[in-house]
């Protein structure tokens, strides 16, 4: 008897979560369908002057700022397109964020978001195609306009400071996490004879530095390890992202349905900043 | 029994466990991240040690609430190699209370072999104070046959420590059973000190935190992160329910993702020819040499 009680109460309770969630997605694509077409009928130049508003009150009541943000998108997002990671290119970039990494997992064919045609190789890629900048050609200051994005009166940045002209935008590709660690191990491993390798094996806080810095040789860029992590999943998941450098980036998930603007941006930021990093102590 | 509590549940606990166990899928593997003891000490206006005292019996309720649900593994991030930048006084306190708990588990162990429960401590115990390998390494051995519920006990643990560690190893010990193409991915995984155990299907971290502080990187690929604001000695059961239910919620969306990495771990293992007995030879000379250091380090307890 208790088991059929049992049984009958866990399919209420799937069945509640069910429709909850399903009304939670609801109101989320009716949300993202009215944020998105009053963007749209108040016009480019309101939605910026809007935008650089809301990004100078940020900055000015931020305690911490994230030098490198990643963006992780899920296998089965449908939301981010390249118009919406220009749009965070162009946050990231007003705020003073230096370094944005995108771990897109998604197929070419399932909305995978290809960087080239966003951004600009850098100088120093060498043709590797994982490091970029952003915007690809930087815009002439003419009337209140920098690197492309109008800044209603600020100068320089949201917030008269001085900002980077360009963000440095890294593509993360699947075998750059696990594997590269397996492929600095296989370095290591042809050399295993030599004094460095000998000298490694006698200190264990030697060799995690030579993985540290043959990682970063093999990655090809020179790039903190990012401080915080916004996910676009319905779940929250790292889906493999480099386990040697996101050890102590702060993960926040925004659901695939949601509408992601400039207020969402920097939700994400306050949140960040509240934080604190305790650093084991 | 103090690691695994006699929690006593009410009735609509007890309907509830039951409800989710027949109608959902139980994870197999939980880990949690046990964060808050400090603050809540603050809160409560107690010494930051009971904080942490009163964090290991919430420790014990989950385990017995795990238990009981049918969760056949949990780790547990007990103490972090970046905590050994703590002040001399709250480490000492904090190996106090493990030499505590660990004098306490040899004591019932014949309850512990009853239950089934075997205890594995992960992470670099060569760090920590000589008596305390000791106590871990008997405690290791002393349960080390039982295969009902695994307790991991993350201490003087990073994950990066523990990426380095297999790396050291294969540097070390690969020399006469494997070459530069059977390093893999795949290798590296055994080569973890969680080399016996399953990816955790979920992570829960508490008092609000939402980063992984360096805890299990190499294998939360495709687990489902679930954070709490609850401070760790204020989790209740119906918070651990919450995050069960919050698993059974996601997998099915991760469902695709993990098995695709399955099936992509298994084409990987063929190319780096992981299968192949010299490879096999290498994992078991690991396996030898570690149980060889544990007994080494608790023969004059076991004497």
């Amino acid at each position: 008897m208790i088991e059929v009680i049992c049984l009958l109460l866990g399919k209420l309770l799937l069945l509640l979560v069910g429709a909850y969630e399903l009304l939670r997605r609801l109101h989320q694509k009716f949300h993202a369908l009215v944020c998105g077409s009053y963007d749209f009928c108040r016009g480019k130049n309101a939605r910026e002057r809007h935008e650089n508003r809301l990004l100078a009150d940020c900055k000015a009541s931020l305690t911490k700022m994230p030098q490198h943000l990643v963006l992780i998108i899920a296998p089965d997002d449908y939301y981010v397109d390249a118009g919406r990671l220009n749009a965070i290119f162009g946050y990231a970039l007003a705020i003073g964020i230096k370094h944005i990494s995108v771990f897109d997992r998604r197929e070419e064919k399932h909305g995978y978001v290809d960087l080239a045609p966003l951004c600009q190789p850098r100088d120093d890629s060498n043709g590797s195609s994982r490091s970029f900048v952003w915007p690809a050609k930087l815009a002439h200051h003419k009337n209140g306009h920098t690197n492309g994005h109008k800044k209603n009166g600020y100068a320089n940045g949201v917030n008269g400071t001085h900002l980077p002209q360009q963000l440095q935008v890294y593509r993360i590709r699947p075998a750059d996490c696990h594997a590269l660690i397996a492929d600095v191990c296989r370095d290591l491993y042809e050399i295993r004879e030599t004094p460095l390798v000998k000298g490694l094996l006698q200190k264990r806080e030697s060799l995690t530095e030579q993985i540290t810095l043959r990682l970063a040789k093999r990655l090809g860029y020179d790039a903190p390890d990012p401080d915080l992590g916004i996910i676009f999943a319905r779940q929250t998941c790292t889906y493999g992202l480099m386990p040697w450098h996101v050890r102590f980036t702060e993960f926040h998930t925004h659901p695939s349905d949601r509408y992601f603007n400039v207020e969402s941006f920097t939700k994400v930021l306050y949140r960040y900043s509240r934080c604190e990093q305790r650093w084991g102590k | 029994m103090s690691w695994v509590a006699d929690y006593e549940y009410t009735w609509a606990e007890r309907i509830s466990m039951r409800a989710l166990r027949t109608c959902g899928h139980i994870p197999k593997h939980v880990a949690f991240v046990m964060d808050g003891n400090r603050r809540f000490a603050r809160s409560q206006q107690i010494d930051k040690i009971e904080g942490h005292s009163r964090g290991f019996s919430k420790l014990a309720d989950c385990l017995r609430w795990c238990l009981d649900l049918g969760i056949n593994e949990v780790t547990t991030f007990a103490f972090s190699i970046e905590n050994f930048k703590r002040s001399s006084e709250e480490v000492e306190g904090l190996f106090n209370l493990a030499r505590d708990k660990f004098a306490k588990l040899l004591k019932e162990t014949d309850r512990l072999n009853q239950h089934g429960i075997r205890i594995r401590v992960i992470g670099n115990i060569g760090l920590l104070p000589l008596d305390l390998q000791e106590l871990v390494a008997t405690a290791m051995l002393s349960t080390e046959v039982n295969d009902k519920l695994f307790l991991n006990v993350a201490f003087s643990y990073t994950s990066r420590d523990e990426i380095t560690q297999a790396l050291e190893t294969v540097l070390q010990q690969g020399n006469s059973f494997i070459s530069g193409s059977n390093i893999s991915e795949r290798l590296l995984e055994e080569c973890m000190y969680t080399r016996h155990s399953p990816a955790p299907d979920l992570i829960f971290r508490t008092s609000g935190e939402t980063r992984l502080s360096d805890f299990m990187m190499w294998q939360l690929s495709g687990s489902v992160l679930y954070f709490s604001n609850v401070l760790w000695p204020q989790i209740t059961f119906w918070n651990f329910l919450a995050s069960i239910l919050a698993y059974q919620r996601d997998r099915y969306r991760l469902e695709k993702f993990r098995r695709a990495e399955q099936i992509q771990s298994a084409q990987l293992a063929r190319t780096s020819d992981f299968h192949s007995e010299r490879v096999q030879q290498f994992l078991q000379s690991m396996d030898e040499d570690r149980r060889k250091l544990l007994v080494r380090l608790a023969s004059s307890k076991m004497c």
